[in-house]
């Protein structure tokens, strides 16, 4: 089984080096470790495993993943952080762990302890409801959630997670109120939604797509600040007066802080083409994905504006620790 | 095209040799995983989810979901040999499956596992060909109040099935339902009961628990005279079931199969829940309820059939609407993901290959997993004749390394230790434990599913009587509360009449 | 440890109302419930109330049949049991630091020796042959990481 050959692989390999790497040393020198902190099969870890293996031909060695579960993301971030930082282990998550969850319970880690290698893609969320539901459009939804306060429920993945923040990140700037009914993921909301059980669908858009397509749901929002070309109906934040308040699931490649620098852009460059490859595109866009592959520091800019932006949002909403 | 149509046309895919390789490398992968404690479906599928992304999307899909089956055939065996669930759905069977052991008939024991588990499986796969859409859109109608109500239906259930008197039980299924709110509140992300620990923050170890509170805590009982606990011998002709197993047998597994179909609707948890369903409902039903705890073959035989029978209506969410309504099956969904099969209404349309394809390569599986299993028999109850003093420690290794790898945690060894002589003291004092450990399974969910069906009604608690199937469970409740008070009214009856009697007879006028 | 039944019953329920009581407690400290938002506190409350009920019933009529004199004992604890144990929990804490083959060796060793009754050699021999098989099938079969410790292993 090639992955215990793997696996025992890296074993050698790793016991074997004892030594301290040259600095001259080629890198990288050994097969890479990415840890994903959620266990596999969910959509952070087949993201990354799909960039990992497009990044492999460009770094000239394996990746193996490692997925490492526990703590809402917290455990396997920790573990990423304490590595040793030559290069070889990397961390691959989308935002909660970096930018959400630590408001909310004691992290053992700080913004400064990792560095931001690249961001390979993003996805707004969306907010769909029923075709009998009265609004057409992005606007027509708001007013008529403004009019009924606290009457409608709307699917989230669980009280502080991504769905539930940037629903309330934008509702709390409109002056909307809805009750928040929180479930384990998008595949549970969906499930309850198609069901009756809640008002309206807030999550991503992958699951509800065929539902949107055959014409028995439409979606009403979307929480970037353009429009997304698959989803005409559904309005932008720029076009309801609230353009800075987009919060998308992303996923991204960080690394524990001390890397050398010339081994960060060794990195930064392979994931970015991983990101921009066919292969990845041919994935990501049918599924209402947009494809990032930014740079390490733009992705430290989103990842600090959204740290922060959390930070007061949780405040205001009382999540706090 | 009808039905049959495409059925022949899945299995025109599901034959082709390298499609029946890979259904035969997943059926012997899940069985080894079932057969070994700590290790279960969703471990097995894990470590072999990245060698299928070189596969086509059919090719993947049959393989995983043979392991995913296969291993409720391997449950059965550790659980009926050494009384260690192989993981949760073979709880049930480590009962009476054990003390059948115990009394030499492990052979009988472990076929009729097998053989129920084989009906099941099949019919189940024969349910979902049948029903799939409409039977989705059904499932789409159990909303969170509703599934209170079916989890309450289930402990009560599993209230009346345990021996021992009835708060001793309660007592166990509450401190269950408790053990499962340690961690993060999965509503709210409150830390509960974890000192600070974040690797707590996911709750106990349920292999850990599982573990001790069953294996463990049954060979720290042994070990107080392991030099005397006699190793089986069994002979060639015990290994076959009597006529009169087989008779037993079939009523209770026709049972099992439409009670783990039924249950296969229970988001998270349907395998579970349907073994103690299968085990209440032969336990009621049979002429010798006495024999129940003591190796009642009904009482392998319903639970393990129900088991396989849920696999094919769990496949029903997952392929018809592209919800994964158990773990396992979330692993089933990102394989087809990441092959460009997006599972949801258009599959059927879109891939009616893959679609048709594993569920004719579910029949297929099933044969091979009777096929690998049967003959199997011998070869596991000659494993009963290695002495004690051996199989004691090497079964504790096993248990040990299996727990290490779920989450490379060596304090879940400690975990199942503590466990362990909890359980041991317990059952000294007659306390039984599985009620325990089946509300931990539970208790996660039938928590949650409270607490959203009162935030959507907003805190109106009449709300959660007021959709069809909470009413369907909630009459259920109320009817078997009342029959047992009946019984319990009519048993103290015959109680006094017969101390009557006695007395009177002593007393003769 | 001899104890008759039903006081061994007792002391468990004494232990059960003990831990309904820490769990009230802690509820009182979790987020607070409203009607339409029940908060984590809400159903470990209720669970500690209906675990006092029971425990207490459980307590009270062990009381009771407590006075009878005809109640059957029941004997806690045993050197093997004990022993079992103690292994159990020094392999939790060497597992890692000593690696699997040491610290399970050891400990197959003791069982071995010291509640099977096996002869030193063969519970050596046995120990060490039984770690090292578990080693290769787990982890180049089944690909599971096992410790490595002190040993290049």
């Amino acid at each position: 089984m090639s992955h215990s050959i793997r696996t025992a692989l890296l074993v050698v390999l790793l016991a074997t080096t004892c030594a301290p790497a040259a600095a001259q040393e080629k890198f990288p020198s050994r097969p890479l470790e990415v840890i994903v902190p959620t266990p596999p099969g969910g959509g952070t870890d087949i993201a990354i495993r799909l960039l990992a293996e497009l990044a492999e031909p460009a770094l000239g060695q394996k990746i193996v993943i490692v997925n490492k579960t526990g703590g809402g993301g917290l455990i396997g971030m920790a573990q990423v952080v304490q590595a040793k930082p030559d290069g070889h282990t990397l961390g691959g998550l989308w935002n909660a762990p970096l930018t959400m969850t630590p408001h909310m319970q004691p992290a053992p880690y700080k913004p400064t302890d990792y560095v931001a290698i690249s961001l390979a893609d993003s996805a707004p969320t969306v907010f769909c409801v029923k075709k009998e539901f009265p609004a057409n459009d992005g606007k027509e939804f708001i007013e008529h959630l403004k009019k009924n306060p606290g009457k409608f429920t709307y699917g989230n993945d669980g009280v502080g997670g991504t769905i539930h923040l940037s629903a309330e990140r934008i509702f709390s700037k409109l002056g909307v109120k809805t009750r928040p009914v929180p479930f384990g993921g998008a595949g549970e909301t969906l499930k309850n939604y198609l069901g009756g059980h809640v008002d309206i669908y807030g999550g991503s858009i992958t699951p509800i797509l065929p539902y949107i397509k055959d014409g028995s749901n439409k979606c009403l929002m979307v929480t970037s600040s353009e429009k997304l070309v698959s989803m005409p109906q559904a309005a932008s934040l720029s076009e309801l007066g609230v353009p800075d308040t987009g919060t998308a699931l992303w996923h991204g490649i960080v690394g524990p802080k001390g890397i050398p620098a010339e081994r960060v852009a060794i990195l930064e460059k392979a994931f970015r083409e991983a990101a921009r490859s066919d292969k990845f595109r041919q994935y990501m866009e049918p599924r209402g994905i947009k494809v990032e592959a930014a740079s390490g520091a733009d992705f430290r800019k989103l990842i600090d504006s959204e740290y922060a932006a959390m930070g007061d949002l949780m405040k205001s909403i009382g999540l706090t620790k | 095209m009808t039905t049959f149509d495409y059925l022949m046309g899945g299995f025109a895919v599901a034959t082709r040799p390298d499609n029946l390789l890979f259904c035969f490398i997943g059926c012997l992968w899940g069985t080894i995983v079932g057969v070994l404690p700590g290790l279960g479906p969703l471990a097995g599928l894990t470590l072999l989810l990245p060698l299928t992304y070189k596969l086509e999307p059919a090719s993947a899909v049959i393989m995983l979901s043979g392991i995913f089956y296969g291993a409720m055939y391997g449950g059965s065996t550790t659980s009926i040999l050494l009384r260690i669930p192989g993981e949760a759905a073979s709880i049930m069977t480590c009962i009476d499956g054990h003390a059948m052991a115990r009394q030499g008939r492990a052979g009988p024991a472990l076929v009729v596992a097998g053989v129920g588990s084989f009906i099941g499986g099949t019919m189940s796969v024969v349910g979902l060909t049948l029903f799939a859409p409409p039977l989705a859109q059904l499932m789409l109608k159990v909303g969170p109040a509703a599934e209170f109500a079916l989890m309450a239906l289930a402990l009560l259930v599993m209230g009346f099935v345990s021996s021992g008197p009835v708060l001793k039980t309660i007592a166990m299924v509450v401190l269950g339902l408790l053990i499962a709110t340690i961690g993060l509140d999965p509503l709210t992300g409150f830390p509960r009961f974890t000192f600070g620990r974040i690797e707590i923050s996911e709750g106990l170890s349920f292999v850990a628990m599982a573990l001790g509170l069953f294996g463990v805590s049954e060979i720290l009982l042994n070990m107080e005279d392991v030099l005397s606990v006699k190793p089986i011998r069994p002979t060639l002709a015990s290994l076959i079931p009597r006529a009169a197993d087989m008779r037993a047998s079939a009523p209770a597994i026709a049972r099992g199969t439409l009670i783990g179909f039924v249950f296969g609707f229970v988001p998270g948890i349907s395998h579970v829940v349907s073994t103690f369903a299968s085990y209440a409902v032969e336990r009621k039903l049979s002429r010798h309820p006495e024999e129940f705890g003591h190796g009642a073959i009904a009482g392998v035989a319903g639970p393990e059939t129900a088991n396989n029978a849920t696999t094919g209506s769990a496949m029903i969410p997952l392929l018809v609407l592209g919800i994964p309504a158990i773990p396992a099956t979330a692993i089933l969904l990102s394989a087809l993901m990441i092959h460009g099969v997006n599972p949801g209404p258009q599959l059927v349309s879109e891939h009616p290959q893959v679609f048709w394809g594993l569920i004719a390569s579910m029949y297929i599986g099933n044969l091979m997993l009777l096929a690998l299993n049967l003959p199997l028999v011998g070869l596991f109850v000659n494993l009963l004749r290695i002495p004690y003093a051996w199989l004691a420690p090497s079964v504790l290794l096993i248990c040990i390394v299996g727990i290490y790898s779920v989450n490379a945690n060596a304090a879940e060894i400690g975990i199942m230790a503590a466990f362990g002589l909890i359980g041991y003291m317990l059952r000294k004092l007659q306390f039984d434990c599985a009620p325990l450990l089946l509300a931990v399974v539970i208790g996660d969910r039938m928590e949650v599913a409270l607490r959203r069906a009162l935030i959507i009604s907003d805190g109106n608690w009449a709300a959660l009587a007021q959709d069809a199937f909470s009413r369907i469970f909630l009459g259920a409740i109320v009817v078997l509360v009342a029959l047992q008070c009946i019984a319990w009214r009519l048993g103290v009856r015959r109680k006094d009449l017969v101390e009557l009697k006695s007395t009177s007879e002593e007393n003769p006028t | 440890m001899t104890l008759t039944l039903p006081r061994g019953e007792a002391a468990v329920a004494a232990v059960l109302i003990a831990l309904a009581v820490y769990v009230l407690w802690e509820a009182e400290h979790m987020p607070a419930s409203t009607p339409g938002q029940p908060g984590a506190g809400f159903f470990p409350a209720i669970l500690a109330v209906i675990l006092l009920i029971c425990a207490g019933g459980i307590l009270i009529s062990s009381w009771s049949s407590g006075k009878d004199a005809a109640a059957p004992t029941v004997i806690i604890g045993h050197s093997k049991v004990w022993i079992t144990l103690a292994s159990l929990v020094a392999l939790t804490f060497a597992l890692e630091p000593l690696g699997f083959v040491l610290a399970a060796s050891a400990f197959l060793f003791v069982l071995l020796r010291f509640c099977g009754g096996v002869n030193w050699l063969a519970a050596g021999i046995g120990a060490i042959t039984l770690t090292l098989a578990a080693w290769y099938f787990f982890t180049a079969a089944l690909g599971v990481a096992l410790p490595h410790g002190v040993l290049p292993l």
